[in-house]
Parts: structure tokens; C-alpha cells; sequence
């Protein structure tokens, strides 16, 4: 009950903050420019399921949640517990007959509706539009792979929201946690594919079989590989990428089944998950013997 | 006002390791405070008054030893020692944006109060901070005592037995301050509330509470009632005579009865266990010389610090 009440309250607070209405617009706006795209993709040709909508071009929903949603995660998360310790609020809460953890649990729910919310309504918008405009409807195996698709982006959302918490919790300062998640996400997002295409030019010209390892080795370490993959494997019947390779292959032969494709899905989702746990759990051993005064 | 024990310790510790040497926080407490009483918890700064406040209400974890509130376990059933003890830290803050209405409803829920009963109770703790008229007006625009008032509101709601105070004036004004501390005696006075006042000052300590816990470097170095302090000291004897010379200083505080003589400019002040007035007079007469004035007065509390623990109060 008290979990509830404390999640409540954060939603309303994060969905009435400033920053979370500039990203949500952001997000917004990016989401019916994905849908364009596909529009005109759809003139050329390219789109013929409803699916291709949704994994075709640069911007895709699949990059646009890739690369964008862990902000919003860490908008939600960086200041959560900082900030409260911070303003000296925290201190009212830990002296209600509540324990730590349900502090952290209606925090980490809040966070979960806020980003249900903002994901929902790209969604709705991504998928109104292009229906609209190009009148392809989707099947209903496809609206089971796009509800997936749609759980495993939040958890995807929710690891990096739970790991700036983690840092919310460490550095007990809003600026440093802000600071440590933001170059996490930046990093892995953005710094480690270049480093892996630059590592490959190291390599010898012919050493093309070496290159790619390097790689697959260094994109493999990173969330965002790892939800792209899994996200192509989950939307669209025609992909069939090995969990464990960058090469976003579709399958020549034949669609995949929504079985088949799950098989290729879920040790990526594992990985991501595990992310999750690991922050989560990580936030509430920190947390719970942290001493707070 | 020997009634039922609401605070029990025993060897209540808290250490901190800093740079590899240990500090005592709080070392062997063994306090009791009784049902009722005004207790002041007086000590100097990082003489441990805030972290025995946070074991007690099982929000940081002791080193060692134990300690009961309420008939509460504080290191397995400090839940139930938050649901009938308020708290008001010393530094702390409420949502800055919502109302004192919507802050006070927030705690209230995690409180486990009624739903039906919410309003009703925030309307009646509001009544007595007189804060009523400021019902719906954002936190951020109250002064600090205002705030410190609505802190109160928010323990009052939850009807507690016992409520610790962190040093709840530090940073009031004078008419602020005087204003919360008949606050505290009165919420002592008409429901029972036993008060744990922290406090480095004490005139503060003085003017609220019946009993005092004096603390030093973590040790709890007397405990007693302010008449008990008194008498401990017993009385003091200002003495002006033509010439007080070190003969004559020597002299009185070799008497049995003398705990100790100052010379405050060409005064005398001895405190005694009894009325030696008539020693000094034939002291002074005897080495020559004439008293002028010689008069009792009752010592005051920050007198009786300064001279038992050689701290200085205030
Ligand atoms: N987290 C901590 N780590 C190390 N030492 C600490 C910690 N918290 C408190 N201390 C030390 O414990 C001692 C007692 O601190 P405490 O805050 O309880 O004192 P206090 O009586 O409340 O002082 P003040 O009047 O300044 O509020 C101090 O020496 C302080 O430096
Ligand atoms: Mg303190």
C-alpha cells in the first residue's frame, strides 16, 4: 500500500516536471517523424508488412528507443533518491513506519508507469500515423510481437533508469550521478561502436574474418546491441540475426514463427534483464544500509 | 515522576571508523526516560545527541548494545517504533512545491491513517501550530518557523507517544522560538506527549524540560531533574571585602564544605554545599581585613555545569 502511494506520487511528479515534458515531446515529435519515413519508404516500395514500418531506416523506432530511451531512464532515475536526500526530505520519509525498500520499490514503480506512459503514447503515435497514411493493419501475430517488443523496450528503459538510480544512490549528489549515467549512456551508446570500427581498421586489410570479431567482441558489450538485435528479432517475422551476431540478417527463406523468433529473442532479453537485476538489486543493498542523517 | 520507562537502553554504541581511528559516537549509553516527562538531551556539538536520536528510532543500526522505545525492539521492531514516534530532524525539508495540506496528506497515508480520518486530523494538527490559514499555501513560502511548526503538524497526526526533537530552535528567532517551545510544553501538558529535546544550549533545555541527560563525547555524564542538579550544587556565596588577597582565597577553599572559589573582578564567588558564611567572615576578619558584602544567591543551572562538568551552556 505504501508502495503505491509513493509510486503515485512520484508519476505525478515526473509527469508534471519540466524535464520530462521536453523529452516526452521530443520523443513525441522523433516518433511521428519515424513514422514519415516509413511513409516514404512505403512509396519505394520497401515497406510490405506492417512490421517493416517498424524496423526499416535510420529512424526506426528501433534506434530511436536504442538510442534516446536510456535518457529518459536516466531522467527519471539520476536524482531520485539524491535529491531527496539532498533537500532533507528523505528524512521525513525514512521516519514513517515504512522500510527502505519500500521506498526504492515505489520509486522504481513511478519510474515504470512514467516510462509505460511516454513509450505508449510513441507507440500510439508511431503506429496511428503510418496506419493512416499507408493503411497497412497489422496482423494479429504481429500486434503479439509489437506488445513484446513494446516489454522488453521498457525493461530495456527501466535497466538504465535503475542503474542512475544506482548512481543516485552512490554519489548521494544529483550532479555527479547526473554526470556518471549520462557518460555511461554515452559511452556504451555511442563511444563503443566507434571504438569498434576503429579497432577493425587497425587490423590488416585482408583480415576481414579478424575484424569482424573485434567487433562482434566490442558491440557485444554494450546494452544497445543487444536490444537492437533483440528488437528485429521480436517485430518482424522476416529476421533471423543469431543473438550473438551484428549483422542484422533477414532470413532468405521463409518468415520466421512468432516461436522461432521468440528462440532467437530471449538471450538477448536475458542479458538486458540481467542489467536490470543487477542495478535494482545493487540500489537496494546500497540503500538499505546506507546512512542517511 | 517515576511512571513506566518509554526509552530504555543499555550500553547503547555507536562506532565510526575514520581514516582507520575510531570514533565513539555514542559510548555505553544507559538513558531511561519515563512516560511524560520533558526530557532534554543536552550535549555539546558531536557529543552524539543526533545519532543515539536515529539508533533509537532504528534508522541508523548500533554497534553494539541495545535499547527499547515503547516497548519496541529499535533494532528488530523499529517499524513499530516510527508508527508511535514523531520525529523532527535537525536539518530536514518537506516538498517545497506542494501545499502544507498535501504534504501532511502524503505522510499521513504512509502513515497508515484512515482515509476517512486524513482531512479531519490534518485540519485538527494544523489548528494546533496555528497554521490553518495557511492551509493550501506551498511550503516554500512559509518562514522557518512556520516550517519547524508544520513538522510538528506532521508528527501531531499520527498521535504519537513520544516525539525527538533535533534541536528544533537552532536558527528560529527569538519570537519564533519562544513561540514552539510553549508549543512543546503544551503538547506535553494536554496529551501526554513524552518530548526527547536535543539540545546544546542550555537555557533551552532549561526553560522546556524537567529532566536533563547531559552528554559528553558520546558518554551520558549525568542524568537528573533540574532540582536535582540544584541541590547537587548546593548554594553560592558572593563575598566583598576590603581586600581579597590570595591568603584569603586559599584560605576558603580549604574549607570542607567549598567545591570551588572564583574571583570575578574584586568579587568572590563560592560554591558550597552549605551556608559557610560564617567561616569566610572569620577568615576574612582574621587575616585582617573587612567583608563588605556577604550574601547568598541560588546558583544557576549553567553554573552548576560549569562548575560539576566544566562545560559552559548557551
Ligand atoms: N557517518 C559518520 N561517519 C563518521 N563519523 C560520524 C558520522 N556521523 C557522525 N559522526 C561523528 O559522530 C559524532 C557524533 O555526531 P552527532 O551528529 O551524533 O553529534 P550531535 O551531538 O548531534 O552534534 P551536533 O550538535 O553537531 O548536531 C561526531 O564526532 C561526528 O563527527
Ligand atoms: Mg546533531
Amino acid at each position: 500500500m505504501s508502495t503505491i502511494i509513493i509510486a503515485l506520487k512520484e508519476f505525478s511528479d515526473h509527469v508534471t516536471s519540466r524535464r520530462f515534458l521536453i523529452l516526452f515531446t521530443l520523443l513525441s515529435v522523433l516518433s511521428v517523424l519515424s513514422a514519415f519515413s516509413s511513409i516514404s519508404r512505403a512509396f519505394i516500395g520497401e515497406v510490405k508488412m506492417f512490421s517493416d514500418i517498424l524496423t526499416l531506416g535510420r529512424l526506426s523506432i528501433i534506434y530511436l528507443i536504442g538510442e534516446l530511451g536510456p535518457l529518459i531512464g536516466i531522467a527519471l532515475g539520476f536524482d531520485s533518491i539524491s535529491k531527496e536526500i539532498e533537500s532533507g526530505s528523505m528524512l521525513l520519509l525514512l521516519s514513517c513506519p515504512i522500510y527502505r525498500d519500500t521506498i526504492l520499490n515505489g520509486k522504481i514503480l513511478g519510474g515504470l508507469l512514467t516510462i509505460i506512459l511516454a513509450l505508449g503514447t510513441s507507440t500510439i503515435l508511431l503506429t496511428g500515423f503510418t496506419l493512416a497514411q499507408i493503411g497497412i493493419a497489422p496482423t494479429s501475430e504481429e500486434i503479439i510481437r509489437l506488445i513484446l517488443y513494446f516489454l522488453a523496450s521498457i525493461i530495456y528503459i527501466l535497466s538504465y533508469m535503475a542503474l542512475s538510480m544506482l548512481t543516485s544512490i552512490i554519489s548521494k549528489r544529483t550532479s555527479i550521478s547526473l554526470l556518471t549515467s549520462i557518460s555511461i549512456w554515452i559511452f556504451f551508446t555511442f563511444i563503443m561502436p566507434m571504438i569498434a570500427s576503429s579497432l577493425a581498421t587497425i587490423l590488416p586489410e585482408e583480415d576481414i574474418e579478424g575484424k569482424i570479431r573485434i567487433m562482434t567482441i566490442t558491440l557485444l558489450l554494450t546494452p544497445v546491441q543487444h536490444y537492437y538485435t533483440l528488437s528485429r528479432n521480436i517485430i518482424s517475422p522476416k529476421f533471423s540475426i543469431d543473438p550473438f551476431s551484428i549483422f542484422p540478417r533477414r532470413s532468405i527463406v521463409k518468415p520466421l514463427t512468432l516461436i522461432e523468433s521468440l528462440n532467437l529473442t530471449w538471450p538477448n532479453l536475458a542479458i538486458i534483464t540481467s542489467l536490470l537485476v543487477i542495478f535494482v538489486a545493487a540500489s537496494y543493498i546500497k540503500f538499505l544500509k546506507e546512512e542517511i542523517r | 515522576m517515576n511512571g513506566k520507562a518509554i526509552i530504555e537502553t543499555k550500553n547503547l554504541t555507536k562506532i565510526y571508523h575514520v581514516d582507520g581511528r575510531e570514533i565513539r559516537a555514542v559510548d555505553n549509553l544507559n538513558l531511561t526516560v519515563y512516560e511524560g516527562e520533558l526530557f532534554g538531551y543536552l550535549g555539546p556539538n558531536g557529543s552524539g545527541k543526533t545519532t543515539t536520536i536515529l539508533m533509537l528510532l532504528g534508522l541508523i543500526q548500533p554497534t553494539s548494545g541495545e535499547g527499547k522505545v515503547a516497548g519496541y525492539d529499535i533494532i528488530r521492531e523499529s517499524k513499530m517504533i516510527r508508527r508511535v514516534a514523531g520525529y523532527i530532524p535537525e536539518r530536514y525539508s518537506f516538498y517545497e512545491d506542494l501545499s502544507a495540506y498535501e504534504n501532511l496528506e502524503y505522510f499521513a497515508k504512509l502513515n497508515n491513517i484512515p482515509k476517512n480520518e486524513v482531512e479531519e486530523r490534518i485540519k485538527w494538527a494544523l489548528e494546533i501550530v496555528e497554521l490553518s490559514k495557511w492551509i493550501n499555501a506551498p511550503v516554500k513560502t512559509f518562514s522557518r518557523g512556520m516550517k519547524q511548526r508544520l513538522a510538528l503538524a506532521n508528527v501531531l497526526i499520527r498521535k504519537p507517544k513520544i516525539i525527538f526533537l533535533d534541536e528544533p530552535t537552532a536558527g528560529l528567532d527569538p519570537h519564533a522560538t519562544a513561540k514552539f517551545r510553549s508549543l512543546i510544553k503544551k503538547l506535553n501538558n494536554e496529551f501526554n506527549i513524552t518530548i526527547f529535546l536535543s539540545s546544546h544550549m542550555l537555557h533551552e533545555v532549561r526553560q522546556i524540560c524537567n529532566k536533563i541527560g547531559f552528554l559528553k563525547d558520546g558518554r551520558l555524564i549525568a542524568i537528573d531533574t533540574i532540582d536535582g542538579f540544584m541541590n547537587k550544587m548546593g548554594i553560592k556565596v558572593i563575598l566583598e571585602a576590603t581586600n581579597i588577597n590570595h591568603k584569603i582565597i586559599k584560605s576558603i577553599e580549604s574549607l570542607n564544605d567549598v567545591n570551588k572559589v572564583l574571583k570575578v573582578n574584586d568579587k568572590l564567588v563560592i560554591y558550597a554545599r552549605n551556608d559557610v558564611r560564617l567561616d569566610i567572615s572569620k577568615i576574612v576578619t582574621g587575616l585582617g581585613e573587612y567583608v563588605l558584602t556577604l550574601k547568598i544567591e541560588p546558583p544557576t543551572l549553567e553554573e552548576v555545569f560549569f562548575i560539576v562538568y566544566g562545560e559552559k551552556g548557551g
